[in-house]
């Protein structure tokens, strides 16, 4: 006799009465449900577990929905075997989920106190989150792609993800005012200062100001805020040597000290700012308190 | 879309840049072989992306004639992002052209390979789509046949002939070593590897004594061996080469093959009887004579070889060197 799965026994259990399947209504819960059955008045939402574990972002996200009309929505997070009663507590006390596992050939479920439809006392007041705000200052030579298609990356996923994060190129501002070499210097040095994060792009030319830059920024900023992404060919470690070799000095004596990353080609170093940046906002999502999505 | 192209070692083309697609646009791959979807790295992957977003884009082809777009690596990141309705892109490098059903197994095999996300048994099954797929045969692969598997596949010959093993058997034991790989919580003892041990001693049974084969099946071989990695009988699976060591024996007729015929199928019956235990009963004194034959046989190929009355002091100490070796030989293979 072939094993019935948890799915086919929940079937058998809550599939009533007349309710249909309604898959199209998954995207309306923040967490997308495995089953979801309606009729007329209600809708049953299931989470399948293969396990007696479900993290608990999972269980916060699907206990959030969009309305559906004239329905009471009710969920339902099925385990393989009876799990915690931390997340017993959590779905059912908290979250108004119940809970159903397997038990001596049947479904048990445990329902939230009252039904489904009673609404979660809410907080006073929600929390505030502030809008991280993340500036990148770019330092390399300006004719090189990098440079345009490191701000293209940072502008995407500042458009593509909602987040607050801007590439600052300060030949913009130069072009804007008239300086001397120590105003722009001194302009120079403040935004290192200033903006939160600095990103080095070395290729095959070496320049003394973008040096300058670097050991500025090494100077005077956290390491975790120095981004340094170095071409993987001869010439590049050729033209940049004395630099590589004193960030090389620096782990060798000081410990924490910037690292840098190897792009081979306009793809890779496309594959490691990106990657670089959604780590970084990441990062000050979680310590603003805020999920990233 | 921006066309300029890059190379990787594969020659694989893609559009220039990470483009954002839509979920709804994207497609698994059906010459995907099942992979490992387990529960809980399907968590962590949907943990991380929503601490993080999807850091690494997926790799996708466009279907001609349609605005489809099929994955060949992400198939996970995939999954991870539909149980997130707020994910409506994700981000992906696009190849140039739809590849061939051959391309396509090749990208995906060299992808999956050095990620190791597919199973050894997703290996071999789709190493014997890539061989099908070229026209070889593979019973009869050619060694220009497998130079060029190796090539398509970055795998090294020894590899592939360990994966072309799995094949041998019957689907039913393929189909049970494939389910533990994929589910959750393996199977106890279900280890691939003694496909790979038990592979020769089912040849040799095969060849010399077929009729065990007619009373018991492979899968029933396979079964018995399971078990008894499972409750840890045999602990190692190098222990199966005894049996391979006792059928060479019987091959030759230097041991019986009748009563060797009844270990064998002790061995599938019950759960106590391990391949060192039928060596012992069956082989051992075989390999031990053997053993000290091959020496004696040496030895006596030396002493023709001196001229007795007129041996030299140093010749005379070898000789007697190597008799007491042959002594000790002796006294340790019979417990004197």
């Amino acid at each position: 006799m072939s094993k019935v799965s948890l799915e086919e026994k929940l079937l058998l259990e809550f599939n009533s009465p007349n309710l249909v399947a309604a898959e199209e209504l998954s995207a309306q819960f923040k967490f997308r449900p495995d089953i979801v059955l309606r009729n007329e008045n209600t809708v049953r939402a299931f989470i399948v577990r293969k396990t007696h574990a479900i993290p608990f972002d999972f269980i916060d996200r699907f206990s959030e929905h969009v309305e559906i009309e004239n329905c009471v929505v009710e969920k339902y997070i099925a385990f393989a075997n009876k799990p915690s009663d931390v997340i017993i507590t959590k779905c059912v006390t908290e979250k108004r989920i119940a809970v159903c596992y397997p038990y001596q050939g049947r479904i048990n479920s445990i329902l939230p106190d009252g039904g489904f439809a009673v609404q979660i006392a809410v907080a006073a007041v929600p929390p505030i989150y502030e809008m991280p705000h993340t500036v990148i200052f770019f330092s390399s030579i300006e004719e090189i792609p990098e440079r345009t298609l490191g701000e293209k990356i940072i502008q995407r996923i500042n458009a593509k993800y909602k987040k607050a994060i801007f590439a600052n190129r300060v030949e913009r501002d130069k072009l804007q005012k008239t300086m001397t070499k120590s105003e722009l210097w001194k302009e120079i040095t403040n935004s290192i200062n200033g903006d939160e994060y600095f990103l080095g792009i070395l290729a095959e030319e070496h320049s003394t100001p973008v040096e300058s830059e670097i050991q500025i920024a090494m100077n005077i900023k956290d390491y975790e805020k120095i981004i340094l992404l170095v071409k993987n060919n001869e010439q590049t470690r050729n033209a940049w040597k004395d630099l590589l070799l004193d960030i090389h000095i620096r782990i060798e004596t000081r410990g924490k000290t910037p690292w840098y990353t190897k792009y081979d080609d306009l793809d890779d170093f496309e594959d490691t700012l990106r990657k670089e940046a959604m780590e970084l906002i990441s990062k000050k999502y979680k310590a603003n308190g805020s999920t990233f999505l | 879309m921006e066309t300029s192209t890059k190379s990787d070692p594969q020659k694989v083309e893609y559009e220039s840049g990470i483009q954002y697609i839509p979920i709804s646009l994207i497609e698994t791959n059906r010459f995907n072989p099942r992979q490992r979807f387990d529960e809980e790295e399907l968590d962590e992957l949907i943990e991380s992306i929503l601490e993080k977003g999807i850091l690494n884009p997926i790799i996708v082809f466009k279907k001609k004639n349609d605005n489809k777009f099929v994955i060949l690596d992400g198939e996970r990141r995939y999954r991870a992002c539909l149980k997130l309705p707020d994910i409506q892109e994700m981000p992906a490098r696009i190849l140039l052209k739809q590849p061939d059903k051959l391309e396509s197994l090749s990208i995906m095999f060299h992808i999956h390979h050095v990620q190791k996300d597919w199973t050894q048994f997703a290996i071999s099954m789709t190493l014997i789509e890539i061989i099908q797929e070229k026209g070889m045969n593979p019973e009869k692969l050619s060694q220009a046949d497998k130079k060029e598997l190796v090539k398509v596949t970055s795998l090294s010959e020894y590899k592939i002939n360990k994966y072309l093993i799995f094949q041998d058997y019957p689907k039913d034991v393929i189909d049970r070593f494939l389910r533990s790989e994929i589910k959750g919580n393996p199977e106890p003892g279900a280890d691939p590897d003694i496909l790979l041990e038990m592979h020769r001693p089912i040849k040799q049974i095969k060849q010399i004594m077929p009729e065990i084969l007619e009373q018991y099946s492979v899968s029933k071989i396979i079964d018995s061996c399971i078990k008894k990695k499972a409750k840890e009988i045999i602990k190692t699976n190098k222990e199966f080469r005894f049996l391979s060591k006792c059928l060479t024996a019987a091959k030759g007729r230097r041991i019986n093959p009748h009563r060797l015929k009844e270990e064998i199928i002790g061995f599938i019956k019950n759960i106590s009887t391990t391949p060192e235990s039928i060596y012992k009963k069956t082989s051992e004194a075989f390999y031990q004579i053997d053993s000290v034959n091959k020496s004696v046989e040496a030895l006596i190929n030396e002493l023709n070889d001196l001229n007795l009355a007129n041996i030299t002091h140093p010749d005379k100490a070898d000789v007697t060197k190597k008799l007491k070796k042959l002594i000790k030989l002796i006294e340790s293979r019979f417990n004197v």
